[in-house]
């Protein structure tokens, strides 16, 4: 038991202080310097500012605070030219032919991207250059041209992004969810706090592009990053948790904190799984990773569902046919992008391009129905832009998560913590630690870690059934448990 | 006339250095230029520049810290005196002692820059993006499966001013790599391989030859016939790559000392004692010259110098940021590296690597030592699990080898797991041949930083999946 004294005086600034600024970045100021730039044929510019509030937390320590301000120009130029290589197999030809009718009198595009702070504003003469030079190194380059977005015919959407307590107080907010998780945690028995980070965000975002698209929106964010350690010596275990939220209401810390005590309290005991071929459950994150992974290497589900990769030749989806070849045993995958649910951590107004955010179904009953797409390669493929990914949504079974637990066909693994998920994105193959999982068998539950789930992530999705219980990670809204009919486990 | 930002800096660490017991501020940012070409688009743009300014104290209880994009002098000296007014002494924090600080440069400036052969800013665009035009067609053009070939890339200076502890201290690192990417496919599903060439250094890095190009897309051709290997316990060999990353992920992330006061570390009961093989040294060092994760001093102002974590199998040494070597003085290492300004400091890893043993076996002999096990190619990632010990390394490829002997049959990929001081002290064999790998390291799924890995071939035993 960890003895926590809830009445400390509060550690953290009352408030971040008001900070002036020198020279400000604004989409106005931007757009009339590139306006102004010669060879600028098009462009976009997109305004980010961040405040944001930091604490890390050793044990029942403040170990640190940490407050920053971040905001940042990026802009994107277009040039358009004669192709310079002319061998680029890019269709560059034809695709001028179409663009001269569409009104951009060139055959080739050259992009170049920048980011300028507001130091770079500062002397008007500066900036020029370093547009200047963004012109130039635009005008290397040969790919198809694209008309950037114009101006949409309705409003942006108006999703809900800010959470009003954040809005109000980053620091304060986070002191009260220290002491928060202060309490959580003494009430777990066997349990104490290694760390803790806790980060809250105020981000505007403001944009305008040369065909008179304009745009502006508020957001908030919280992030947790949570370690419970269980047990003594070498017989102790810890539990990781990282949690995204938009609201720091939806951190449910004190769930949060009950659920990942008591994996660590398992995880004390676990021992490592036999080797086998069977089913395999995914629950929580673990199921939630299979779809959205948390490392840059990403998801290949989206990867090849993305109108980039079928641009290259890299996606093996086809539109309306299956996703996993065979006809699928079980429940059929439905998946989507939406960018539009409240409160989720990848809604938006408008993506990176401008382009306003949509709720676009990417995989239907197991067949393939839409490209995800940007600005560019809805153009490249001519299939309706979907705007960047939102958050995915995966449709929910009908079985119950007992009812995937059964044992009446034999032993089943239910894995709900990886080391890391990491499938191929390419290939689909996948090899991952296994943080923390259950065997259920006719004896019982016994918790396991260690060794290794392998399988790809294409063929798994032939034979599963999703849970009817509904799990969210702030980014993922979907079934709380999956059953994999055919995977494999190297232990023992 | 007006200071500059830097002499503005310095003054205003100086008021800071007068309330706290520690003061630095460090100014960072990048310049350069990425470029792709993938034989049907091209792009190139500046790289983002991250540039910033982190002010940081010893309130006596934290360390607090003010960062910010801002950069303009007047209003940074503003702003950051709207924050330090804020600031107050608190009681009930580890002390700051200086115990451990070996490196003491003095107040003047010291200035550090990267030794090119050629300046990649001397090089014109035009240069660069006509070098991948020709890797990317001379990739393309070696075999009709190839559905996909990827040419990368970039030249990053690294500009840093760390300005505390009575040093003033510039660097200027620049990183220059080159990659090639080779998707394939027979009208099936699509394989991949890869090669890369990265290092600190200027453009003389970029060069790949036909040979490389030849064998990477043949690799990758090779690899549409990867099977998925049967789970079990394998006696393997790894390459390089895939040996930097087991060092990485066993005892890189698990020695990182702010572990220790979080308790999450193992390791913290192992200083001393034999977790691996005797035949297993491995270190990690900053100032390894070429290497892509070497800089001259670290985010904190501390010169670089290599740290021997193993010796002889006995872990003696973890590595350090400032803060974590105030809670154990005296283990203090060139580690304490951000993200960028907007990020907290960590104990982070460099370039890490066991090191090889120059009378040991050619990569071949090892090979020739296993009856049925496998040669594990090419790293792909890796997990690391400083409480459990337990490890999660991704090699792309793996060959069989049966009775001493490549069979040419591959698996794709390949898991490796296991206990750590198992699968160290199971270690047999170690080569005489050593190389380095560029990758970038998070803590968790986060704070990511570039280092490499690598080390010589080595032979031990391991739970694949």
């Amino acid at each position: 038991m960890v003895a926590v004294n809830t009445t400390q005086a509060p550690t953290t600034a009352s408030a971040t202080p008001h900070l002036g600024t020198g020279h400000v970045l604004n989409t106005k100021t931007l757009s009339q310097a590139l306006a102004a730039t010669p060879g600028a044929d098009a462009w976009q510019v997109e305004v980010i500012g961040d405040d944001e509030a930091q604490l890390y937390i050793i044990g029942e320590r403040v170990e640190s605070r940490r407050n920053v301000t971040n905001q940042r120009a990026h802009a994107s130029v277009h040039h358009f030219h004669l192709p310079q290589h002319p061998q680029l197999d890019n269709g560059a030809t034809e695709q001028g032919r179409q663009a001269e009718q569409s009104g951009i009198n060139a055959q080739a595009l050259g992009m170049s991207d920048l980011t300028l702070l507001a130091s770079d504003v500062a002397h008007p003469a500066t900036l020029a250059a370093r547009l200047n030079e963004a012109v130039a190194m635009a005008s290397l380059t040969d790919n198809r041209p694209f008309r950037l977005p114009g101006a949409i015919d309705t409003t942006y959407p108006m999703p809900l992004l800010v959470d009003p307590t954040l809005q109000r107080d980053m620091a304060d907010a986070l002191e009260r969810a220290r002491v928060q998780l202060a309490v959580a945690v003494a009430e777990q028995p066997g349990v104490r706090l290694s760390s803790a980070e806790l980060y809250a965000t105020r981000r505007q975002r403001s944009f305008r592009n040369s065909r008179g698209l304009t745009g502006s929106s508020q957001e908030t964010e919280v992030a947790l990053d949570l370690v419970l350690i269980a047990g003594e010596g070498d017989r102790a275990a810890e539990m990781h948790a990282e949690l995204r939220r938009r609201r720091i209401e939806d951190l449910q810390i004190e769930k949060t904190v009950a659920a990942y005590a008591t994996f660590a309290r398992h995880a004390v005991y676990a021992t490592t799984p036999t080797t086998m071929q069977g089913p395999v459950i995914l629950s929580g994150d673990a199921l939630s990773n299979f779809f959205v992974s948390p490392l840059f290497m990403g998801s290949a589900l989206l990867f090849h569902a993305s109108a980039q990769s079928a641009y290259l030749h890299l996606s093996r989806f086809a539109l309306g046919e299956s996703i996993t070849g065979d006809e699928p045993l079980g429940d059929r995958l439905t998946l989507a992008s939406d960018a539009l649910r409240p409160y989720g951590v990848r809604s938006y107004r408008f993506d990176s391009d401008g382009l306003p955010a949509t709720d676009a179904t990417l995989i239907e009953n197991g067949v393939f129905k839409r490209h995800w797409a940007d600005a560019r390669y809805s153009v490249y493929l001519d299939v309706p832009p979907t705007g960047g990914l939102g958050n995915i949504t995966v449709g929910r079974g009908t079985a119950s998560l007992d009812a995937l637990r059964s044992v009446d066909g034999g032993p089943v693994y239910e894995i709900v913590s990886f080391s890391a998920f990491t499938p191929d994105q390419v290939t689909g193959d996948f090899a991952s630690e296994i943080r923390l999982g259950y065997l259920h068998d006719a004896s019982g539950v016994r918790p396991i870690k260690g060794g290794v789930l392998s399988g790809n992530v294409f063929t798994a999705l032939r034979d599963v059934r999703f849970s009817a219980e509904a799990y969210t990670d702030g980014n993922y809204y979907g079934p709380s448990a999956a059953r994999f009919g055919d995977l494999s486990v190297a232990g023992s | 006339m007006a200071e500059t930002l830097e002499q503005v800096t310095r003054s205003l660490v100086g008021e800071l250095e007068a309330r706290f017991p520690y003061a630095a501020a460090l100014i960072s940012g990048s310049s350069g230029v990425e470029i792709s070409d993938n034989g049907s688009e091209q792009s190139a743009s500046e790289v983002t520049p991250s540039r910033g300014v982190v002010f940081t104290i010893y309130d006596g209880a934290s360390f607090v810290e003010f960062a910010s994009s801002e950069l303009a002098p007047d209003t940074l000296a503003r702003n950051v005196r709207v924050w330090a007014a804020q600031q107050r002494i608190r009681p009930g924090g580890p002390p700051i002692v200086n115990a451990g600080y070996s490196t003491i440069v003095g107040p003047e400036t010291r200035s550090f820059h990267t030794p090119m052969a050629i300046d990649p800013t001397s090089v014109s665009l035009g240069e660069k993006l006509a070098m991948l035009r020709d890797v990317q067609r001379r990739a393309k053009s070696l075999d009709k499966r190839i559905v996909q070939a990827q040419a990368q890339y970039s030249d990053r200076a690294q500009e840093t001013t760390y300005i505390g502890r009575g040093r003033h201290l510039h660097q200027r690192i620049t990183r220059t790599i080159l990659g090639l990417f080779i998707a394939v496919s027979a009208g099936g599903p699509v394989r991949y391989h890869f090669v890369q060439h990265s290092g600190t250094g200027g453009y003389e890095l970029a060069r790949l030859s036909d040979n490389e190009i030849r064998t990477t897309a043949e690799t990758a051709i090779r690899l549409l016939d990867a099977e998925r290997i049967p789970p079990g316990e394998y006696t393997i060999v790894t390459d390089p790559s895939i040996s930097g990353v087991i060092a990485h992920e066993c005892f890189g992330h698990g020695v990182e000392l702010d572990l220790f006061p979080k308790g999450r570390a193992r390791a913290a009961r192992y200083l001393n004692q034999q977790v691996a093989a005797p035949s297993v040294q491995m270190f990690d060092d900053p100032g390894r010259p070429h290497a892509i994760g070497s800089y001259y001093f670290d985010d904190e102002g501390e010169l670089a110098r290599p740290t021997q974590i193993l010796k002889d199998g006995v872990f003696v040494r973890p590595i350090s940021d400032f803060a974590s070597a105030t809670y154990t003085p005296g283990v203090h290492t060139a580690n304490g590296r951000r993200q960028d300004f907007s990020r907290k400091v960590f104990a982070r890893m460099s370039n890490t690597f066991f090191s090889s043993d120059p009378t040991g076996p050619a990569p071949a002999e090892l090979i020739a030592g296993v009856e049925r096990g496998l040669y594990l190619r090419q790293a792909e990632s890796g997990m690391e699990d400083p409480m459990g010990w337990g490890i999660q390394v991704t090699a792309h490829y793996g060959e069989e080898i049966v009775n001493g002997q490549l069979t040419g049959r591959l698996f794709a990929p390949v898991g490796v797991t296991g206990y750590v001081p198992d699968l160290l002290q199971s270690v047999d064999g170690v080569g005489s041949d050593f190389d380095l790998f560029a990758g970038v390291c998070g803590k968790g799924h986060k704070e990511y930083v570039v280092t490499s890995c690598g080390g010589p071939h080595m032979r031990m035993k391991a739970r694949l999946g």
